[in-house]
């Protein structure tokens, strides 16, 4: 049985794009040298049947996520592509950096935001934007939270443009999903790789849930508090990842019905009675956390759980209110908070991005829409954006009226072309969009990065979306020691 | 432990030992079916999972294979294998940080093995047999796991309390089934294979045989499934386990050992060790039976109220 053959000839590279394993001469980058020998000593049928496996050590550890169609939720995997997205310890001493960076500084203007608005007063962001945000809670104003820390746990989305440099696409503040499978995915590359992964020197991410532990009990000033994980239920999407990162830390999975709050305590209901909770780590967005708060018909919450969170008896992780630092309108800030809070330059820069707000912006961005991606500011997902090259004009006429109806709410980026990195498919290998979005953990003793990350694959020929919900996979990245 | 996973652990061995029992009780009819070509047992046994009648359902009367395609994939019926094993996977996953990896696992298996589109096809093709075989090896594995590898705390003890009521349940039913055929008796061929029908289902022919080299009279059996203390699914020894364990989960949650429930128990299984075959047979089996299960279900509204709605 033939072994399978790298061959560039039958790779065709994107036009203007950086492609992870290949340089534009055609060769194998440095770091990608020891991963390629070990993919050349197997088999063609040996390489399919891996993949074979992976789907099959997924659907067996249940690491699947729901999609609701007309009848039923059905439950899905989330395509993986065997090959590895590989970054070198230089470049990720660098993306490390520009993440602590940015977390740090971020945090501070959450926090400056409730409190004293520095910032604003300065003349450096305008309040008004900040105000329109539906995501800025009045509830949050003047309160103290341990430690000063928002923004616990973070993700942030990184893409790697033509010119080889990381650029930060978003901020992920909220209750940013996906560690579950940058864990899954290295313990499936264990399965399929395992001289590869040993011989390439590759940061281990094992320790992620025993960092995460060890934040979340550094909030409370007690000894060995109660920390639980409140989920949505079984129905959420992420509820494996809630499931799994319960079970690592060794904390209660909880739901909103669990839980109830008397005299500005929260409590949990136990079999042998009730159990007072001291830190909780919400996977529900603010919306529906406390339905006296937020959302009245929310049934996912606890009700007056936000009473608890004031009088400073129970600590709710991330902070409430921490979702219009990372809207889309506020990123166009964030090198300006840098230089504002740190007074550092950006290690990580941003995409170029028009607020459509700017009159001038807006023409700009109007005349060149064919070469530009338009997107809400409180849009996620991948949902609700204009991809200007691929849309019809009729979409772009529609889409222009909801602009300039509304310029506020929208943001615009030139077109980029996102990095490619080769995933196995029908056989062969091919070039495939790649995003990047590694873990940062913030608590009182400093930032922690995981160092590896969840990359997400556009598994479509030419597509750049790369959403799981829209025909987007995932790869394990290894991060080199050296 | 929160009262939520709690009673979802409590179910989750519920729906096991149920699906365990309707494996083991189609495969004994099936194959008493193909000893003396009377498809009657299916009758009662679909009246005791479904509460409907074979006529009811629509089911073709002579072919056990429709039958039992029904017991295993309808999705309408809520005792099916499918949707037990659904709801037991369903209740694995919400308590996945309290139970060991291997029983997660097994349980996910499990699921996607009973979900195939084409296993009905499968089964109505092949000899059915080997395929009730391997859902049943699923079964044996899951208590294997929970043997092994499962912490021996409040989750333990929720997973057995469940168990041994559903068992006990079980064997109640099993025997009531039985019991309430008017032409129960010896002295057919027919009568005999039934017989021996409920004893493999409950998985105590041999030890059954073991014991008593014949298996000739119900008295016997009556007497081995309800009162012999090492048959594992008699009923006695399942208010044993039940005790027991009542009395850990007593104990883990600081609860007064003086309560409803433990005295409840207590009484039980007080009552069941000084009886003798010739008490129930005084009474009438039956009504016996009846009793006795109408006792159960109160002893579960206890465990309800004293585990999973005590606030």
């Amino acid at each position: 049985m033939s072994n399978f053959k790298l061959n560039i000839d039958f790779y065709k590279q994107y036009p203007n794009t950086w492609d992870e394993m290949f340089d534009g001469e055609g060769n194998i980058r440095p770091h990608y040298t020891k991963f390629t020998q070990a993919l050349q000593s197997i088999s063609l049928d040996d390489l399919k049947n891996k993949v074979d496996l992976s789907s099959q050590l997924f659907l067996d550890q249940g690491v699947t996520f729901t999609v609701y169609d007309s009848s039923k939720g059905t439950e899905k995997i989330f395509p993986f592509d065997i090959i590895p997205r590989i970054i070198t310890a230089k470049e990720w001493n660098t993306v490390k950096s520009g993440i602590k960076q940015r977390i740090k500084a971020l945090n501070l203007f959450i926090k400056d935001t409730y409190n004293d608005k520095f910032i604003f007063k300065d003349g450096v962001i305008p309040f008004d934007r900040i105000l329109s945000s539906a995501d800025y809670l009045l509830h949050m104003h003047n309160l103290k939270v341990p430690n000063d820390v928002y923004t616990h746990i973070a993700g942030v989305d990184l893409i790697r443009n033509d010119d080889g440099q990381f650029y930060v696409l978003e901020d992920n503040l909220r209750t940013p999903s996906g560690v579950s499978y940058m864990i899954e995915n290295r313990e499936i590359s264990k399965r399929i790789f395992p001289a590869a992964l040993s011989s390439s020197y590759v940061m281990p991410i094992a320790n992620y849930s025993q960092i995460l532990s060890n934040k979340l009990k550094g909030l409370s000033e007690k000894h060995n508090p109660n920390i639980v994980l409140l989920t949505p239920g079984i129905y959420n999407s992420a509820y494996y990842e809630h499931t799994t990162l319960a079970r690592l830390m060794g904390v209660e999975l909880v739901e909103g019905q669990d839980l109830f709050v008397k005299d500005h305590f929260v409590y949990m209901k136990n079999a042998g009675g009730i159990k007072k909770v001291d830190v909780i780590y919400r996977r529900i967005d603010d919306a529906f956390l406390d339905p006296l708060v937020f959302n009245s018909t929310s049934k996912l919450g606890v009700s007056s759980i936000m009473s608890a969170y004031r009088e400073g008896n129970v600590v709710i992780v991330n902070a409430p209110g921490t979702g219009f630092a990372d809207d889309k309108a506020t990123y166009t800030y964030v090198p300006d908070m840098i230089k504002y809070y740190l007074n550092e330059e950006p290690i990580l820069k941003n995409i170029t991005t028009y607020k459509l707000s700017e009159k001038s912006e807006l023409d700009h961005v109007l005349k060149n829409i064919s070469s530009m991606v338009i997107k809400k500011t409180d849009g996620s997902g991948g949902y609700g954006m204009l991809i200007g090259k691929s849309a019809s004009d009729k979409e772009i006429h529609d889409y222009t009226n909801q602009i300039i109806a509304n310029p506020k709410g929208f943001i615009a980026q030139p077109t980029l072309n996102l990095s490619t990195t080769p995933c196995f498919i029908d056989g062969k290998l091919a070039p495939r969009c790649v995003d990047f979005r590694p873990f940062a953990l913030m608590g009182a003793d400093g930032i922690d990065v995981c160092p590896g990350g969840l990359t997400r694959v556009a598994l479509k020929e030419g597509s750049l979306v790369v959403n799981s919900s829209q025909g987007g996979g995932s790869k394990d990245t290894w991060i080199l020691k050296k | 432990m929160l009262s939520r996973v709690a009673n979802n652990l409590f179910w989750l061995e519920r729906y096991f030992v149920r699906s365990h029992s309707l494996l083991n009780l189609i495969k004994a009819n099936y194959m008493s079916n193909l000893d003396i070509n009377d498809i009657s047992p299916w009758d009662k046994t679909v009246l005791n999972y479904t509460g409907k009648s074979i006529r009811e359902l629509k089911l073709r009367e002579n072919d056990s294979i429709d039958i039992i395609t029904f017991l295993l994939f309808e999705k309408k019926h809520p005792n099916s294998i499918i949707n037990l094993i659904e709801k037991a996977r369903q209740n694995t996953r919400s308590v996945q940080e309290h139970i060991s990896k291997e029983i997660w696992l097994n349980i996910n298996k499990y699921y996607h093995f009973v979900q195939q589109k084409d296993l009905p096809l499968q089964f109505i093709d092949q000899d059915p047999i080997s395929i009730i075989d391997e859902m049943l090896m699923y079964n044996m594995l899951h208590y294997s796991n929970a043997d092994v590898n499962q912490e021996r705390g409040n989750a333990y003890c929720f997973m057995n309390l469940g168990k041994y009521i559903e068992r006990l349940l079980q064997s109640i039913d099993f025997l009531l089934l039985q019991t309430s055929n008017p032409n129960s008796s010896f002295d057919k061929l027919e009568e005999h294979i039934y017989w021996k029908n409920l004893l493999i289902s409950v998985g105590g022919h041999q030890q059954f045989v073991k014991k008593y080299k014949t298996i000739s009279y119900s008295n016997n059996i009556i007497e081995f499934i309800v009162l012999n203390p090492f048959f594992p699914n008699s009923i006695y020894y399942c208010l044993k386990k039940i005790s027991v364990h009542v009395e850990r989960l007593n104990k883990f949650n600081k609860i007064n050992p003086i309560n409803n429930l433990s005295f409840s128990i207590d009484q039980l299984e007080s009552n069941m060790r000084y009886t003798k075959i010739e008490d129930f047979q005084n009474v009438g089996l039956e009504l016996f039976l009846d009793n006795l299960k109408s006792k159960v279900n109160l002893l579960n509204d206890e465990v309800n109220s004293i585990y999973f709605n005590n606030i």
